[in-house]
């Protein structure tokens, strides 16, 4: 925003002084514009591109991005994430209640919830809902993120519109239990229950008519390879402020594009109305659009993933490897870590892979996440100098150029990055080149993306490599994957044992941080967390990109967000204006 | 018609040639160097100023600019002259050279790029000259391999016959079924990543090279059979000469062509192999860069419309493959050999 400002400021310097007066009364019928907010209006339909085909209609299988946002449309939750206020709002659940103690959550239910077939909304749906989303044999992808104290949660009613949630121990979630659960119609589905056929229902190629949910629009058509048509749900529960039912827009279209280039040419050439997630080289062709007026660019910031170099920290392997224990002795030593993240040039990163769109990272908690990133760590100033005399402290030294270890080995190593995301490579690039100013080669080898993981994962034979993460959500429950020890996804030491007392210490303050109800306590634990990561450099946080998307012209409401990948989050406030269409 | 032709071929070889032995001194830049303040930058304009009464070359050079639509806009400082027979310095620290003299450089406050930059702000001419240096080499290496290897088993099957013959040849069979493409790709994900780009060119070499020695072997196996059956060998034998006085003066002689028309055509295809691996991005990419890795950049939407420049690397390859096919030509018209091809 203030980039643009700025921008302004240059053109109203160059503007001769008699146009100052004209420009002053432009400004205020622009002013007084902005004073009416546009009137919705019902109608029309939304045409959005998505990357892959979704693999299941059926919410109980769906794991993947691409069925899970087409299903997000179709279903109803208990609360909903406001991706712009970073907060979880009521949608199905008139409101709730956690209880002292943090084990119990009170829910009151919309009395006028509907699925889209008509029929009405109970407390028997979603104790239904629950249930099945937490059995064991159909193991949802849900099911672990509603496991509290390596308990399932358990439901059970108390009025005819209210019912209580139960942990097995105290939890910071709170209603965050709720928000991932579609509430599914359990009269349509209980036949299904009792054959025990519930995976085998709302196939992708399911008539339309089986399929009903509480969410803003209904499924109407599927035409595999192309296109999915979601129709209005006329029985959907939210309205606006003047009493008219929501959604606006009567359809909407999900073409599948294959690629990222695919969907950007589908985009410019105007077959579809919004784009998000757009690489900032992509900007320069959407904004010759927008100097036509025909469409607008909305950059939100830095969106809460996060880039990194990780190093094999993985304590040997059978048989071990020599040259590779080498290596990794280096890598152990937090110094050679440090002076390698004080050797990146994450402003250049920025610049070049990021166009300028996108923020340096001080950890892995990207400037994004407003409500927990620690305020006084900044990413660290590259510094050749103090790199150069940490390595030399750590008992490294260079000799014509080249840095060589206390035992005279060269270091060298390499970095590995996937072919299937060239900012990643790119960043691999830019490391290895202010390593060079270390006296360090490094080389970059670029693996198609299953190798890349496979060896990361599975054979666990690499020194570095350059990976990105994303994150759901800005609470720090969503570290426990990757920061925990015991984690599924903390890469860079997978053996499930600590390698150094900080990664310990690291370990227990998050397990801490899950368990605190107080989140003023919550914030200073979590502040204590990053302050370890920025000492330790258990990984380099490189950069975050901005989160940047497009819609045409003339569509009103439209609010990207960074918890929110498709930009989608309020699709059923999004109307046409009357000038347009 | 033919003396065009000629004169045509000479020059591009000629091209290529000084392109190969002098493209470190004719590169202002080393060429892993990022100006990063640079990226995607369009080639900067040369212009003549007039300095006295004999011209000099000057560049208008660029700044980076947001607003504009390629990014940059022309300096306002106006033309810098060029410096000729700068030095500076090398990009391989500790190596032997640490400064490198260079034909031509930039004044000191304005970088030029003559063909543009890549994503990463690396000077494309500069990378040019070395990445179709790494290329070429590549090629031509793993042709030499593939040569020796066909002219060891092709001259074996031939002049032994029997069982030997059969055994060759038909593991060429085999050989010549595999999608010898695909199998470079499985074998390099296999194996372990390397460092230095010296390794992960042998490898390359070795492995195009043991892929494709089976349509030479199996040529030269024919020209030995039939130089063999030659009336005049026949004589020779009959009046007691030596096997190796045969195979000198009267077999390798024939088998000589076959070998020069073979090395024309597959050094093209080995160099064209080379690109489309890299091109996919499999294994280490050299530092100085390859044909292929810059023509990566292309596979995305928006560096094909924009950074027109960067398809510089493709016109060189098409140089490249016309003058390999065009010595092939005058080989073929020289020798007389028919069946090579």
């Amino acid at each position: 925003m203030s980039g643009r400002s700025g921008e302004n400021g240059i053109v109203i310097r160059r503007l001769p002084v008699a146009l100052l007066p004209a420009l002053f009364l432009l400004l205020l019928v622009e002013a007084g514009r902005q004073r009416q907010p546009p009137m919705a209006r019902s109608g029309g339909q939304l045409v959005v591109s998505q990357r892959s085909e979704p693999r299941t209609l059926n919410p109980l299988l769906a794991l993947d991005e691409p069925s899970l946002s087409v299903l997000r449309l179709l279903h109803g939750h208990l609360a909903g994430l406001n991706a712009a206020e970073q907060r979880l709002d009521p949608e199905l659940a008139e409101s709730w209640e956690v209880m002292p103690g943090g084990r119990i959550i009170r829910v009151k239910l919309r009395p006028d919830g509907r699925f889209s077939d008509g029929s009405p909304l109970t407390v028997e749906d979603v104790l239904f809902s629950f249930r099945i989303f937490q059995d064991p044999k159909l193991a949802s992808g849900q099911a672990e993120s509603l496991r509290v104290g390596g308990q399932p949660l358990e439901a059970r009613q108390t009025g005819p519109h209210s019912l209580e949630f139960r942990t097995a121990t105290p939890t910071a979630l709170g209603a965050r239990l709720l928000q991932n659960v579609p509430i599914l119609p359990s009269r349509r589905l209980a036949g299904a229950e009792r054959q025990g056929a519930l995976a085998d229902v709302w196939k992708l190629g399911a008539a339309p008519a089986e399929i009903a949910g509480a969410g803003p629009f209904r499924l109407k058509e599927y035409v595999p390879g192309l296109r999915l048509e979601l129709a209005r749900n006329p029985h959907y529960w939210r309205r606006d402020e003047r009493g008219e039912t929501l959604p606006y827009l009567d359809r909407l279209l999900i073409l599948f594009t294959g690629s990222e280039d695919a969907e950007l040419a589908r985009f410019l050439a105007g077959d579809t109305d919004v784009i998000s997630g757009i690489r900032p080289n992509a900007l320069n062709l959407i904004r010759q659009l927008e100097q036509k007026g025909r469409v607008r660019i909305h950059d939100v910031g830095p969106d809460l993933s996060y880039n990194f170099l990780l190093f094999n920290l993985n304590p040997d392997r059978a048989p071990p490897d020599p040259a590779l224990a080498i290596r990794q002795g280096w890598f152990r030593d937090t110094r050679f870590r440090r002076a390698l993240s004080m050797a990146a040039d994450r402003d250049a990163i920025v610049r070049v892979v990021y166009r300028g769109r996108g923020a340096p990272l001080a950890t892995h908690v990207s400037p994004g996440n407003h409500a927990w990133r620690h305020l006084r760590l900044d990413p660290p100033a590259r510094s050749v100098s103090s790199a150069q005399a940490l390595l030399a402290e750590a008992g490294f030294r260079r000799v014509r150029g080249r840095l060589l270890d206390s035992a005279g080995h060269p270091v060298r190593f390499t970095i590995l990055a996937s072919t299937s995301n060239r900012q990643r490579q790119q960043m691999a690039e830019i490391l290895k080149e202010d390593f060079r100013a270390l006296g360090i080669e490094a080389a970059v080898v670029s693996l198609e993306f299953r190798t890349f993981v496979a060896r990361l994962l599975e054979k666990r034979d690499f020194d570095t490599a350059v990976m990105g993460l994303g994150a759901g959500d800005t609470d720090p429950v969503t570290d426990v994957n990757v920061w925990t020890i015991a984690g599924k996804t903390h890469l860079w030491n997978l053996s499930g044992q600590p390698v150094a007392a900080w990664e310990s210490e690291m370990d227990a303050l998050l397990l801490q941080i899950m368990n605190e109800l107080d989140e003023t306590v919550r914030r200073s634990l979590y502040w204590k967390f990053q302050e370890l990561e920025a000492a330790h450099v258990p990984i380099i946080p490189l950069a975050a990109p901005n989160l940047l998307a497009a819609g045409k012209q003339g569509l009103t409401g439209f609010r990207p967000a960074v918890l929110s990948r498709n930009s989608l989050w309020n699709v059923e406030t999004l109307f046409w204006s009357m000038t347009s269409r | 018609m033919m003396q065009g032709r000629r004169i045509w071929l000479t020059a591009g070889s000629g091209v290529m040639l000084v392109g190969l032995l002098f493209g470190e001194f004719l590169a202002p830049y080393p060429p892993q160097m990022q100006h990063r303040s640079y990226p995607l930058a369009p080639p900067t304009p040369l212009v003549l100023v007039m300095n006295g009464p004999i011209p000099a070359i000057a560049y208008a050079p660029l700044r980076p600019d947001p607003d504009a639509k390629t990014g940059y806009r022309a300096d306002a400082g106006g033309a810098r002259r060029l410096r000729w027979l700068t030095a500076v310095e090398s990009g391989s620290p500790g190596g032997p050279f640490p400064l490198h003299l260079r034909l031509f450089g930039p004044s000191s406050d304005a970088p030029v790029f003559l063909l543009g930059t890549d994503e990463l702000g690396r000077d494309l001419w500069s990378r040019l000259l070395s990445s179709a240096r790494y290329s070429i080499f590549a090629g031509v290496l793993a042709t030499l391999l593939a040569l020796g290897l066909g002219f060891a088993a092709g001259s074996v099957a031939g002049y032994r016959r029997g069982w030997v013959d059969a055994a060759i040849m038909r593991f060429t069979e085999l050989l010549m079924t595999l999608p010898w493409f695909y199998l470079v790709l499985a074998a390099s994900a296999c194996l372990p990543p390397l460092t230095g780009s010296g390794a992960t060119l042998s490898l390359l070499v070795i492995m195009l090279g043991l892929l494709g020695w089976a349509k030479p072997a199996r040529l030269i196996r024919g020209a030995v059979l039939s130089a063999r059956e030659q009336g005049y060998v026949q004589s020779a034998l009959g009046f007691g000469a030596p096997e190796h006085y045969i195979l000198r003066r009267h077999i390798l002689p024939q088998v000589r062509d076959v070998l020069l028309a073979q090395a024309s055509s597959l050094a093209p295809q080995f160099i064209l192999a080379e690109v489309a691996l890299t091109f996919l991005g499999v294994g280490a990419a050299p530092s100085g860069g390859s044909l292929g890795e810059m023509l990566a950049a292309l596979q995305r939407l928006d560096a094909v419309t924009v950074g027109w420049w960067l398809w510089s690397p493709a016109f060189v390859l098409i140089l490249v493959c016309i003058v390999f096919a065009e010595l092939a030509e005058s080989v073929l018209r020289t020798t007389n050999v028919r069946e090579v091809r």
